[in-house]
């Protein structure tokens, strides 16, 4: 009995001109190399970043007992004899001097945390939580009441293949200084469905807690699952929520939601225009609880990011509606906001203004992403403050974007940090603000994406500037010494602070599948003037 | 003032905190991981059938005529339609990570490990809780400990029941539904046990949670790459097994120095079990619990049932490009990205070609100038469609084509947005939104 042996010379041509290949030359090897290498001599190379796939299963059968709830009885016949269905191709065996990489995957070493404890002087926390949720995270939204300073977070949540994805609020109870269970509010016919990435929150003067969330489906000419925006509130501190209420029809994404002391809210949405385009709209809510949404022009594309803030411009609350956008679709540089201003409760339509991202010495280019505003009032000024901060997906840089005059003008667009060295993914920046101090911070990531089931580091640093200077810093001169808040592999990153607090609530998405919440005060880690 | 208890007495502490640190509870040095096993077992290889035999000719002088006897390949017999090997395994569906289903074996080396969850009657009449607002729950646990030493583990710390359905339709998720005395006095029974022996065990884990249904359990390993266990030794008779590389762990290099950064807490890994019907992506759910480790000399093995693919006959290695493609729906589109991580559109598709060792070029216009231009009528799974989303002729989105569900219809496995992630858009010539931005199709083939 002998097997057949085709084209052994052949083989061994290959095998020499492979290796050739992989070894002499030193070119870049690929895939397909190191597949031919495994063909020609029967066994996978020890190339890390080539692996095979996982060997297959051939597994010894225990039924459990009793069938757990979702399993499924095999129905299968027992093989008379047993058989290997494992990967082709066994290891190479090491070369000497070679040391083989772990396979199968071992656990990866974790990044370290930047950290000794997190309490450290230099940051650290005060209240914190962690949003272990059912599957993985996708996005997050922190709150924070206007004046009591308590929190609410958000999170989206994939749910696996067949379920929706769903929104989840926990609301730190102030009264017990607790936080309430992590409760879905997207229920009924209000169900996410499977594709949004969007859950927002804000906190009214009255302690009500309120939830808007969309469902993002690009497909909305089939309506499935149908299109549209939900809000729900709590009065409980997110023990119960009330039944959702469809805020608008044909729209899919919200930005961002903002609450004033009076109960005023404003909801940033993307909707559909109608005509399978989208433009930027914007939901309102009158403090006796009266929804309107207004669709509005402006040229913007499904996926624009966008913020919301509600400042005191010395007479009446001024709200500003930003949108990151490029004319549907298209990147055109230099990046674009815009911003819709209006007077609550006056008969004023939205005003737009649009504002190019155009920063002097900065490379024009990216597309700009992950906004979020900021409101706070200078000590002596008349009017509040706000700050945007955003960033680029192209360049890895952070900006901000500031007004003086609760948006009725804005300043010049600031390049806030910028990757120190290539491969440096800077992708959050979130404002903050030190009254005592009058500074504003920004709380960026740094330095990879630290996106889904991504092990890469990276955690939070910081940089402050005088508002208006337009000159960011580190606190430490020239050093970018990490925040201590407790991220090695920070992803999305949020912030919210009453207005002038001392707190400063910071939420992020850790390691893709907990939301990590922590404040502190901010004056801790800002140089003292 | 001499103390010298506290001489004695601290190290002897600290010696005593470090010991119990090192001897880790539930540790595990494998990342979890979990496949269907092969859809169609058959004999392969020279323990198999014979497939053919060739008579060859040869001079009487030099041992006259031969027979040889041609075997059957592993991919001949599990993919005899396919026209080619897939490459390089005919894994049908494995897949390392955190989440799975009740019901689901996962490989959390050195253990197997069965997650069950059923609901029990809701408290009443228990001082302390008031009635009707809390319920017990039963976490059904079947281990399977290869090693041949016990695994300490302490049930409260270790077991979660993460989420339940309330009875209106809402998940709740917390971190505090776990083991605890009063669990089990409600439900009766003795304490569990403090560790998890060698072989098969089962366990049943009462906790209290607001009432309804359970649908995420959790179980907190403590990552060690380090982790080793001893383990039986187990004959494999080479004539009839191929072994793949056995795991090898390598310590990993000790970081270089950084004062500011300290690791001082142990990595823990979460593995969730979620109440849904999982399926893998093209196929039917896997009639089989499923893990992955071939622990060998099982007798009794039984694998699952076959696995269906739907679509039109794929080209050699589409099936497994799909699965490749499936297999990353839901995580997140990053402009620019190549994966494995985060994609976007053409990143998608050059990665998972990469994935079965066939390169195309990087970015939607390189793949659309330079791929060979394909018919409708002749698109084949893995095909790519593209697409101008701005309503243009210019080039702006691509996708990979492929019936994902069997319906007859070209389904699109992409990476659609930041917003979206990569996603399946199903029947995308039906849909009023794509099917108007389609440009044209490439294949590999």
């Amino acid at each position: 009995m002998q097997h057949r042996h085709k084209n052994v010379p052949l083989r061994i041509i290959c095998i020499v001109v492979v290796c050739h290949l992989l070894v002499g030359c030193g070119a870049a090897v690929t895939y397909a190399d190191v597949q031919r290498t495994a063909q020609a001599g029967g066994c996978w190379p020890n190339r890390p970043a080539y692996p095979t796939p996982a060997p297959v299963t051939v597994t010894p059968f225990i039924p459990p007992t009793p069938a757990p709830r979702g399993f499924v009885w095999p129905t299968g016949v027992p093989s008379p004899t047993r058989l290997p269905t494992t990967t082709p191709y066994p290891r190479c065996p090491a070369a000497p001097g070679e040391e083989l990489a772990p396979w199968p995957t071992p656990v990866p070493a974790q990044p370290p945390y930047p950290t000794m404890v997190d309490t450290r002087a230099g940051g650290g926390s005060g209240q914190k939580t962690t949003l272990q949720l059912p599957e993985v995270v996708l996005s997050t939204d922190i709150a924070v009441h206007p004046t009591e300073g308590w929190a609410a977070v958000a999170a989206a949540v994939w749910s696996g293949n067949d379920n929706p994805e769903r929104a989840y609020v926990s609301v730190l109870n102030p009264d017990t200084r607790t936080w309430t269970p992590a409760h879905q509010v997207d229920i009924g016919t209000s169900s996410l469905g499977r594709y949004t990435r969007t859950v927002e929150v804000a906190i009214s003067g009255d302690g009500v807690v309120h939830a808007v969330w969309g469902m993002s489906d690009p497909d909305f000419s089939d309506n499935d699952p149908p299109a549209g925006v939900w809000a729900s509130e709590s009065r409980d501190f997110g023990m119960s929520w009330s039944t959702p209420q469809r805020i608008g029809d044909d729209c899919r994404k919200v930005n961002d939601v903002a609450a004033t002391l009076d109960g005023w809210l404003v909801v940033g949405i993307v909707c559909n225009d109608g005509s399978n385009a989208v433009q930027p709209a914007i939901a309102t809510r009158s403090p006796a609880g009266a929804w309107s949404l207004e669709r509005l022009p402006g040229a913007t594309w499904y996926f624009s990011d966008g913020a919301v803030a509600i400042a005191d411009d010395g007479d009446a609350q001024r709200a500003t509606v930003a949108f990151l956008s490029g004319p549907n679709g298209q990147v055109v540089p230099p990046p674009r906001l815009l911003l819709f201003s209006t007077v609550l409760g006056s008969s004023t339509p939205w005003q737009l203004a649009t504002r190019d991202i155009d920063v002097p010495g900065v490379e024009e280019g990216g597309r700009t992403w992950h906004a979020r505003a900021l409101v706070y009032r200078p000590t002596g000024a008349a009017s509040d403050s706000v700050t945007l901060m955003f960033s680029d997906a192209s360049r890895w840089n952070g900006y901000a974007l500031s007004s003086q005059d609760a948006g009725q003008s804005w300043l010049a667009p600031e390049l806030v940090v910028a990757p120190q060295a290539g491969g440096e993914q800077i992708a959050f920046a979130a404002p903050a603000y030190d009254a005592s101090t009058n500074r504003l911070a920004a709380i960026y990531t740094c330095c990879s994406m630290g996106g889904w089931s991504n092990a890469e580091p990276g955690t939070h640093y910081l940089r402050w500037t005088t508002p208006g200077s337009g000159v960011w810093a580190d606190p430490t001169p020239g050093q970018r010494v990490p925040l201590i808040l407790g991220a090695r592999v920070a992803g999305q990153t949020v912030t919210a602070q009453a207005r002038n607090a001392r707190t400063t609530w910071v939420a992020w998405i850790e390691g893709g599948n907990a939301v990590e919440v922590r404040s502190f005060d901010l004056a801790t880690v800002l140089p003292r003037p | 003032m001499q103390k010298p208890y506290l001489i004695f007495g601290l190290p002897l502490l600290a010696l005593l905190i470090l010991a119990c640190g090192a001897a880790g509870v539930l540790e595990t040095s494998g990342a979890p991981r979990w496949a269907c096993p092969s859809p169609t077992p058959r004999p392969w290889g020279t323990t198999g059938p014979v497939k053919e035999i060739i008579t060859h000719t040869r001079p009487i002088s030099e041992g006259g005529d031969w027979e040889e006897y041609i075997f059957w390949e592993q991919w001949e017999q599990e993919y005899p339609d396919a026209g080619g090997p897939p490459f390089p395994s005919p894994t049908p569906y494995a897949r390392v990570g955190a989440n799975y289903t009740l019901g689901q074996r996962v490989e959390v080396g050195p253990l197997h490990v069965t997650v069950g969850a059923t609901a029990g009657p809701v408290v009443a009449d228990r001082t302390g809780i008031p009635d009707g607002t809390r319920q017990l729950y039963f976490i059904e646990i079947t281990w399977v400990n290869r090693a041949t030493t016990a695994i300490p583990i302490n049930y409260t710390d270790r077991v979660r029941l993460r989420a339940v359905k309330t009875p209106g339709g809402a998940v709740v998720s917390d971190s505090t539904w776990a083991y605890s005395q009063t669990a089990r006095e409600i439900a009766g029974g003795a304490e569990l046990p403090s560790e998890i022996p060698p072989g098969t065990s089962t366990v049943r884990v009462p906790l209290l949670a607001p009432v309804g249904q359970p649908e995420t359990v959790d179980v907190i390993f403590i990552g060690n790459p380090a982790a080793q266990y001893s383990f039986p030794t187990v004959t494999v008779d080479p004539a009839t097994t191929v072994v793949p590389g056995t795991p090898t762990v390598v310590p990993s290099p000790t970081p270089a120095g950084n004062v500011a950064l300290q690791d001082l807490d142990p990595q823990f890994i979460t593995v969730q079990w979620t109440a849904t019907t999982w399926v893998p992506p093209g196929g039917q759910p896997c009639g089989d619990p499923g893990a992955l480790t071939d622990w060998g000399g099982d007798a009794n093995s039984v694998w699952g049932e076959p696995i269906l693919v739907g679509g039109p006959p794929p080209p050699p290695g589409a099936d497994r490009l799909v699965q490749v493609a499936l297999a990353q729906v839901g995580k997140p589109y990053v402009w620019g990205s190549k994966g494995p991580n985060t994609f976007d559109c053409s990143g998608l598709c050059t990665w998972s070609y990469a994935q079965i060792g066939i390169g195309i070029p990087n970015g939607s216009r390189n793949q659309f100038a330079t791929m060979r231009s394909v018919s409708v009528s002749e698109l084949r799974p893995g095909d790519l469609i593209f697409f101008s989303i701005a309503g243009t002729n210019r080039i702006d989105h691509v996708g990979l084509l492929a019936d994902v569900n069997a319906d007859g219809a070209w389904d699109l496995i992409h990476a659609a947005s930041p917003e979206l992630g990569v996603r399946v858009d199903y029947n995308v010539f039906a849909s009023a939104y794509y099917q108007s931005r389609i440009r044209g199709f490439r294949t590999a083939r």
